[in-house]
């Protein structure tokens, strides 16, 4: 026990320093984010494909699929440490949180790029938030996997901010377009 | 793998994000809406009545019920009748809309001196003019290039320039008018960078209709923000 106690206690002490430069490079990736969407000149685009309705529809699916996904995250990340766990849920989880983040990049450039950072209303200004907040987490966890020497409290707790900030997202964008304008392609 | 999978992942992110950006980059400049930067209509398609900017640059009263004897509001045409022209004076600051009603709108904003008024906009935009008995003259050029004369004449309200900002289905929404002394409405809706004539303005109430929806413009005076940053 003794033994065990040190080791985990030296993984932390090893880890902080890493710990504090990963976590400072995914708040400064969240505050930049913001920056830009605040001081860049909203400037749309259409972002549009064959078989939605509109830029607000293809953005809203995007997203909703995203959510899907980081639910598959949520239920495959314990499965994780589990030794006995087949290979097939390790990869399904790693590609179903690549997927789901790629498919979030091009409604978040189109948000920045097109409307920028907003607080008209709390929803706007909560999703405004969420949505700088994601990427920073994104990078937290990225660059957290690259080092095998971690305590095992900081993996969970990157992938729970990211699953938050998603489910977050999809609430105040998605849900709040399919109450307001319908549930359709 | 477990060490390089997630680098490759961040940057395929970024190199996604990138490419959409750069093509952003691509295809903007020519058609970006000269929004302002510090427009905060609700995103996606909330259907706002106009810009309900709380911000104090946008704060500035912008009703023409007490006009000021330095508040006023010049519009006219260019010298051949290639687009209108309208300039809201306050103070010492101006904004102007420059509109042909069809494809070509500039907006500007700048300051007062004198007799004298430098208003500048994006890119190439420009409009300098002399005040000299109640007409203000003097050359504007647009922000795609197109320099004209222009001479315009002080006028009394509704006449001036009339602004409405929203967001329809995702894209940022900017409509713009010029209301000349005899009632004649010149305006373009811009979506997204697509530019085509502005519904007709009531300017009983300042409403409008647009795809179905009814919204509220604005008058805009001297200190508006009309200029992104």
């Amino acid at each position: 026990m003794t033994v065990t106690h040190e080791t985990a206690g030296a993984t932390r002490d090893r880890y902080r320093l890493p710990l504090l430069v990963f976590v400072l490079v995914g708040s400064a990736v969240a505050v930049g984010l913001g920056v830009y969407g605040r001081e860049h000149e909203p400037a749309g685009y259409a972002l549009n494909v064959v078989g939605f309705s509109g830029p607000l529809y293809v953005k809203t699916w995007l997203t909703t699929a995203a959510a899907v996904l980081a639910v598959v995250q949520l239920l495959t990340a314990g499965r994780m440490y589990d030794a006995a766990a087949s290979a097939g849920v390790r990869t399904v989880h790693r590609w179903s949180g690549r997927v789901s983040v790629l498919l979030t990049v091009p409604v978040a450039v189109h948000c920045l790029y097109a409307l920028g950072f907003q607080g008209g209303s709390p929803r706007v200004l909560v999703h405004s938030l969420l949505g700088c907040f994601l990427y920073g987490a994104f990078v937290v966890k990225m660059l957290v996997l690259t080092r095998r020497d971690r305590p095992r409290w900081v993996v969970p707790a990157a992938g729970g901010a990211l699953f938050t900030g998603v489910v977050g997202l999809w609430l105040t964008s998605s849900l709040w377009v399919f109450t307001t304008t319908g549930f359709h392609f | 793998m477990s060490t390089r999978g997630p680098l490759l992942t961040l940057a395929s992110v970024i190199v996604v994000a990138g490419v959409l950006l750069w093509v952003n980059a691509l295809v903007g400049p020519a058609t970006a809406p000269t929004s302002s930067s510090d427009y905060s209509a609700p995103t996606w398609t909330e259907p706002v009545p106009s810009s309900p900017s709380p911000s104090p640059s946008e704060a500035a009263p912008s009703s023409p019920a007490e006009p000021t004897a330095l508040q006023a509001v010049y519009a006219g045409r260019t010298g051949g009748g290639e687009a209108t022209v309208a300039v809201a004076v306050n103070g010492d600051r101006a904004a102007a809309y420059l509109c042909d009603g069809d494809t070509v709108e500039t907006w500007l904003q700048g300051s007062v001196t004198g007799d004298q008024v430098s208003l500048t906009g994006r890119n190439t935009a420009a409009l300098t003019g002399t005040v000299s008995a109640g007409t203000m003259s003097g050359t504007v050029t647009t922000s795609t290039g197109q320099g004209w004369p222009f001479s315009a004449d002080e006028a009394q309200p509704p006449a001036g320039i009339y602004e409405a900002r929203t967001t329809i289905d995702g894209l940022a929404t900017r409509i713009g008018w010029v209301v000349l002394p005899d009632g004649t409405q010149v305006g373009i809706t811009n979506v997204d960078g697509n530019r085509r004539p502005a519904p007709r303005l009531d300017l009983d109430d300042n409403s409008f209709t647009l795809d179905g929806t009814a919204y509220e413009a604005t008058p805009i005076d001297g200190v508006a923000t009309v200029v992104g940053q």
